[in-house]
């Protein structure tokens, strides 16, 4: 009696103790992490640029409809009165075309100076076209101040055409410039991130793994390295902008530009799976 | 004619031991046999065994538990080393990673931010 009355007090204790021992382990599992997600980082005053080119686009709009409604109406009806509105409408329609410009083009140039990643002389180069294209705009906004007649405007309309070309080649250049810089700074971005992982995590988790590591950071090296001459080519195309400027360049690399974000995106998938071996 | 009140308390006391039961625990033992000598040293023995056994058993489950406690926080220890050991090699890179990802998805030629403006560049009054 006494041997059984032992046996089950002791074993009491001990499946009494084991039982909290697991409760305390139960409760100090508790493992959270936390992927902190980091937006871009854009500048007050491009945000506020932003704002404010949207209202002109909007505005533009809609004095633009208004016009050829009353260029239409001119046309139609032949009256002093309808070319009178006619004339005061294209005046309208061209001051809130320059806004747009003048602000769409003072957008692009704070974003190039915000970038990184881009040869300070293509950077230099591109933020002079903005600038001479900005002057020659804020010029032709001076001409919209005093009323005009019929042949004044048809003058300026003329000479906008000049203008308009300008302006083009310049926002042409800086969006290639800044498309190019962004893809070559992720590319340089992930070779860096490639070597690193390379140095830290090339050997850990026996020889088995290593092997399979080894292929993979081949395979994306590979992948990295196609992109060279890709990125070779494009930068030869903007270097040496045919008849067609910068526009044509534009239309020219972007395809190219495609099959370089494919690539990168290709890349970064095998680095994220890398992590997972 | 005998009273059984006696009045003289110092013979009482010095009779009194004759006047008492004799009962079985104070009746002189009998000479026990071999046998039962026997069987009350087994007996003995037996007692000894089981508390010694009893006792063995507690110490042992306290050392099972004490080894158990403390092995299984050490395997815990080595887990919990190993996640993070893990997570200071792979987290940097894969905060590095997810940041390039979201540079690449901004960075989509076939998204442009700001693309150029679709305004009429031949605003006149000619047809």
């Amino acid at each position: 009696m006494l041997f059984i009355k032992n046996l089950l007090l002791s074993l009491f204790l001990i499946s009494f103790f084991l039982f909290n021992s697991d409760l305390i382990y139960a409760q100090g599992d508790e493992a959270a992490s936390v992927i902190v997600y980091e937006k871009e980082s854009l500048s007050k005053d491009i945000l506020q640029l932003k704002l404010q080119y949207r209202s002109e686009l909007e505005e533009y709009r809609r004095l633009e409809n208004l016009y050829i409604i009353a260029k239409d109406q001119y046309h139609n009806l032949g009256t002093l009165a309808s070319l009178e509105d006619a004339v005061q409408k294209t005046q309208e329609a061209m001051d809130s075309r320059s806004k747009v410009l003048r602000t769409y083009l003072r957008l692009l140039r704070l974003k190039l100076l915000s970038q990184p990643g881009i040869e300070l002389p293509d950077k230099k180069d591109a933020e002079q076209s903005l600038l001479s294209a900005l002057q020659k705009i804020e010029q032709h906004q001076q001409q919209l101040v005093e009323p005009l007649d019929k042949p004044q405007i048809s003058e300026i309309s003329d000479n906008f055409e000049d203008l308009a070309v300008q302006v083009e080649e310049a926002a042409y250049q800086t969006l290639a410039v800044m498309a190019i810089g962004e893809l070559q700074t992720i590319h340089d971005k992930a070779i860096v991130l490639k070597d690193d992982m390379e140095v830290e995590i090339a050997t850990a988790g026996g020889a088995l793994k290593s092997t399979e590591r080894k292929r993979s950071f081949d395979e994306t090296d590979r992948v990295l390295n196609t992109l060279k001459p890709e990125f070779d080519a494009v930068e030869e195309k903007f270097s040496k902008p045919s008849t067609s400027g910068y526009k044509g360049v534009y239309g020219a690399i972007e395809d190219r530009l495609g099959l370089i974000h494919s690539a990168l995106s290709q890349a970064l998938t095998f680095l994220g799976e890398l992590l997972k071996i | 004619m005998k009273s059984d009140i006696m009045p003289d308390q110092t013979q009482f006391m010095a009779e009194s031991p004759l006047y008492e039961e004799v009962g079985l625990d104070n009746a002189p033992e009998k000479p026990l046999s071999e046998l039962e000598i026997k069987k009350r040293q087994q007996k003995k023995v037996m007692r000894i065994i089981i508390g010694l056994v009893t006792f063995l058993l507690v110490i042992g489950g306290i050392f099972a538990f004490i080894k158990f406690r403390y092995g299984s926080e050490e395997e815990a220890s080595s887990e919990i080393e190993e996640v993070k050991l893990d997570e200071v090699i792979v987290g940097p890179f894969n905060q590095r990673l997810l940041e390039l990802e979201n540079e690449l998805e901004l960075a989509d030629p076939n998204q442009e931010e700001l693309p150029f403006p679709p305004i009429d560049f031949e605003i006149s009054l000619e047809k």
